[in-house]
């Protein structure tokens, strides 16, 4: 028992970044049409961003969280005008490669700005507690607990909200929602910015996990795609439950069975999606096509 | 005497690669008109009403209530009241019927329009039921009421309706142009349709156009009189367009 | 002045103990290093005197920080440091360090080395990469001495990535795995986990250990290999709560090997299994929390500021951090080079080739000779990080097929 708590709870942790790290992706593929090669590397910007405010400046949490989350979401507007805005109207495959260049850049970046050596963030709440024999750190909670807010919160903002309408406008038909008078412009820009925030709140909570260094995000956003694709990328909520499905296959089944293997789970899940259902698990067959 | 012009479109010329779609076309619309603009298929019509409403590029003059058009994005035009119902429809799948509507508040920005949803209900019940249901789901004419409804719903100050009969029923061909009746004692409107009976029953003016130029003009009235001549350039009147028009059409009782 | 007089007051030292073909005395004007060079005064040769010979050009490839996003400071400044040091020790420039930036992969230096061999430098220096190690052919049709800051079995004589021109000035990879199990067994540990790694090369040491440790009664109460990128530990860390490890072959990268220190901390271990890491461990320490500073051992070339705290104190000076093994071994390898030029008074690539063959030069970091293998290095420590510096607990010389002889 005290083994599956604990094989659950990291599962939980794993899954529920790696839906955060999805719905960031998500959101901006609807509003835009972009997949983001440099989620990753946003995701590792957020981290560091955090150890810079709370190691280097002496924040307290909240604060520092704060402004790196608006700092996020102001490098996501920079990104998509200096560099994606000039390429609109070009092939989804030159921006795809933009984006490609762009991780590179970002991670160079920030290796010149904090160094390459691993840094150390220490939770917020650094306790732990024992939990049928589990020691759970509430810090995992406190992941858990942040990001399930945070998604629930994003679902409600694009099935209630007016802007949430218009960007599902906007991924629907762009045209016609530029017709429709929704300043399809605007709204990629705003998509940049918050994905952008979405990846640094996913570097940020996982932080104190272990060691942050470059590579940091780099495989939160593997599963991500993971969980993109076999949510079928129609959905939101599609792609919380396959973001949080994967976290747990690759925990808590890859603790008993294959463990050496567990990490290649996911993709073989997606793979098994893709040749079953190329929509996605939950994508809906009718306008998969037009998504 | 025809009122001061709220579209103004002088020698609009648009080309596709070396291609020439129109060739000098300039129509107006005045502030309580419907206005037709009819030809056969490749015309030109579509091509110009895109190039109003700021989709596609040209060269010429468009002039919409002193906005140029040719220098003005697709969605700024919809929130200054230029609303364009495209062909096919084009109803956002993954929305509801009341969420398309919803999104309409996007050109209606802060601007107050003559239709509230309700109005929209009222015009075509038949949308009461589907609120709920997903815009995937619709029949064809279910997309053009909900299309049209959504236009009105954006406080339009001129409608561009491209094709609304296409690939309808006759009977909801009727239900539609009832509707547009409706609207038209509130909104000026600028017509795209290849079936000429009927837009003719409901315009006060009309422009035919053929091979990229406007090759006759007049009221209503006087286009139906010339109806040998309209004939030449439409080609032969579609056996569709005699059934759908009907016997005695409603629409034709209605004028604008 | 002070700070070059310890480093090759060294090499003096080394020399006079081996009694080699040549010995290396300071520059003039050095104090410690004259006075311990009183062993083998007579045959000694004045580092300085290498500039007879002809400008020694060094090419580095490495990274260099911003180009490439892997970037490890430590290999670039070590030989940077040497040739500065030396230089200003002779009054004029002997030597040149060139770098041409690169990253790990194998790819990078086949472009790498021909660039490399085409500005015909005296020696070129590797990046610490075992996976490049595998276009060793390139090192002998290029002609030009090769050293590695790095060691892997296979580029040993007779190996399949073998070169004549290429030398390793660490310790190689399964080596460290006999070190690994040497050190638990001597250390008293019980019950052992075998964290290994995975890389395109295969599983690391760990192998090596496998049987040390069985041979000398400690049992193994399982192994995870993981890859080089993983992250979480949890069952890991759950096998060893329930079968009470007292010991963890950490034979992992460096973000894993964090992640996993943590993952033992969380789990209310720390203080309670003792984590034995590897080389990396040493450029990674500081970002472990306190508690696992201290339940943390690691394999190393060397212990710089314990075995020579005035290169380590002129490296802290310079770079704003303590020198690392790493650092050490690319401040030897620009003596080394040195040192074989002014030996042979030649920089003929075939001459200091037999010069490296040749070298019993005391660095930094040990005492580096080819017994015929091409393995420089013959001496690892083990070093705690309690307290949040690095402490050398025991040292191992190592025989020329690498074997663990004998704590120290």
């Amino acid at each position: 028992m005290a083994r599956f708590v604990a094989l659950f709870l990291s599962g939980m942790t794993d899954g529920v970044v790696a839906a955060l790290a999805a719905v960031g992706l998500l959101v901006l593929n609807k509003a835009t049409g972009i997949v983001n090669f440099a989620h990753g590397d946003l995701i590792t910007l957020g981290a560091y961003l955090g150890i810079w405010l709370i190691n280097g400046h002496g924040w307290g949490y909240v604060p520092a969280v704060t402004v790196s989350l608006v700092l996020m979401f102001a490098v996501g507007v920079v990104m998509e005008r200096v560099s994606l805005a000039p390429l609109r109207g070009k092939s989804v495959h030159v921006v795809v490669i933009a984006t490609l260049g762009l991780a590179l850049a970002l991670r160079s970046l920030v290796g010149i700005w904090q160094g390459t050596d691993p840094k150390r963030l220490e939770s917020p709440v650094p306790g732990r507690s024992t939990v049928f024999g589990a020691t759970v750190t509430h810090h995992r909670l406190l992941i858990i607990a942040v990001a399930l807010v945070v998604l629930v919160a994003v679902m409600g903002f694009f099935a209630r909200t007016s802007w949430g309408r218009q960007v599902r406008a906007v991924a629907a038909d762009r045209v016609m929602a530029q017709l429709a008078g929704v300043r399809a412009g605007t709204l990629s820009m705003a998509a940049f910015g918050f994905s952008a925030a979405l990846a640094g709140l996913c570097g940020l909570l996982v932080a104190p996990l272990g060691a942050i260094d470059l590579n940091l995000g780099f495989g939160i956003m593997l599963n991500s795609f993971a969980a993109m694709v076999i949510g079928g990328s129609g959905s939101v909520g599609g792609v919380v439950i396959a973001g949080v499905g994967i976290g747990l296959i690759e925990r808590v089944i890859g603790g008993y069975v294959l463990t050496d293997y567990s990490e290649a789970f996911p993709f073989v899940v997606m793979i098994l999606a893709i040749a079953l259902r190329p929509q996605g698990l939950f994508g809906q067959r009718e306008h998969a096509a037009r998504l | 005497m025809r009122p001061d012009p709220l579209l103004a479109v002088d020698d609009l010329r648009i080309a596709y690669g070396p291609v020439l779609a129109v060739r000098g076309a300039a129509l107006q619309v005045g502030r309580g008109e419907v206005v037709a603009l009819l030809g056969a298929n490749g015309a030109g019509k579509s091509s110009t009403l895109r190039a109003i409403s700021g989709l596609q590029p040209c060269s010429g003059q468009i002039h919409f209530d002193g906005i140029d058009c040719t220098r003005t994005s697709p969605d700024r035009l919809a929130r200054a009241g230029l609303i364009h119902v495209p062909e096919g429809r084009r109803i956002f799948p993954t929305l509801s019927v009341a969420e398309n509507l919803q999104v309409a508040g996007a050109a209606r920005s802060r601007r107050r329009g003559a239709f509230v949803v309700d109005d929209v209900y009222d015009l075509f019940p038949m949308l009461v039921p589907l609120r709920q249901r997903g815009g995937w789901a619709l029949s064809g004419g279910e997309q053009q009421m909900l299309a049209i409804g959504r236009a009105l719903l954006g406080a339009p100050r001129l409608l561009l309706l491209d094709e609304p009969s296409l690939g309808l029923a006759p009977a909801v061909v009727r239900t539609v142009f009832a509707a547009l009746a409706q609207i038209s004692a509130e909104v000026p409107m600028l017509l795209v349709e290849q079936n000429t009976v009927v837009a003719l029953g409901a315009c006060t003016h009309g422009y035919v156009m053929s091979g990229g130029r406007i090759v006759l003009s007049g009221t209503a009235a006087e286009l139906r009189a010339g109806e040998a001549l309209l004939d030449s350039y439409l080609g032969q009147g579609d056996v569709d367009t005699e059934d759908a028009a009907g016997g005695d059409d409603p629409v034709r009782g209605r004028p604008g | 002045m002070r700070m070059f007089t310890m480093a090759a007051g060294a090499a003096v030292l080394s020399l006079g103990v081996a009694t080699a073909a040549g010995a290396t005395t300071p520059p003039a004007g050095t104090t410690a290093g004259t006075a311990a060079a009183g062993t083998g005064a007579a045959a000694a040769v004045d580092l300085c005197s290498a500039a007879a010979a002809g400008p020694i050009t060094i090419v580095h490839l490495t990274d260099v920080k911003g180009e490439s996003p892997t970037a490890i400071d430590d290999f670039s400044n070590g030989s940077a440091l040497a040739a500065k040091q030396i230089n200003e020790q002779c009054g004029k420039e002997i030597v040149k360090v060139e770098r041409i930036a690169t990253d790990f992969s194998a790819e990078a230096f086949e472009t790498n080395v021909l660039k490399a061999q085409e500005m015909k430098p005296t020696v070129i220096i590797g990046q610490g990469s075992s996976s490049q190690m595998s276009k060793n052919s390139l090192v002998t049709d290029g002609g030009i001495p090769t050293l590695w800051p790095v060691g892997t079995a296979s580029a040993l004589k007779g190996g399949e990535n073998y070169s004549e021109l290429s030398w390793m000035l660490r310790v190689v990879n399964d080596t460290q795995g006999q070190v690994w199990g040497k050190y638990v067994v001597d250390a008293g540990f019980k019950k052992a986990w075998m964290e290994c790694v995975t890389t395109q090369l295969g599983v690391s040491g760990c192998g090596a250990a496998e049987p040390i440790l069985k041979a000398g009664g400690v049992e193994v109460i399982g192994r995870s290999d993981s890859a080089t990128d993983a992250t979480d530990f949890t069952n890991s860390v759950t096998t060893i709560k329930d079968k009470g490890a007292d010991v963890v072959v950490l034979a992992q990268f460096p973000r894993p090997t964090l992640a996993f220190a943590k993952a033992v901390e969380d789990n209310g271990l720390a203080g309670k299994v003792k984590l034995i890491g590897s080389t990396s461990t040493e450029l990674i320490y500081q970002a472990l929390s306190p508690a696992a500073q201290g339940s943390m051992v690691a394999l190393a070339d060397c212990n710089p500021p314990t075995d020579a705290p005035d290169v380590a104190a002129a490296y802290q000076a310079a770079y704003q951090k303590g020198m690392t093994s790493l650092a050490a071994v690319t401040y030897d390898a620009v003596f080394m080079t040195v040192d074989a030029v002014a030996r042979e008074g030649s920089t003929d690539p075939k001459k200091v080739a037999e010069g490296i063959a040749s070298t019993h030069l005391k660095g930094v970091c040990q005492t580096y000779s080819d017994s015929g293998s091409h393995a420089l290095a013959h001496h690892m420590v083990v070093t705690s990080f309690g307290g949040g510096k690095v402490t050398t607990e025991k040292s191992y010389d190592l025989d020329a097929d690498g074997k663990a002889l004998a704590g120290g």
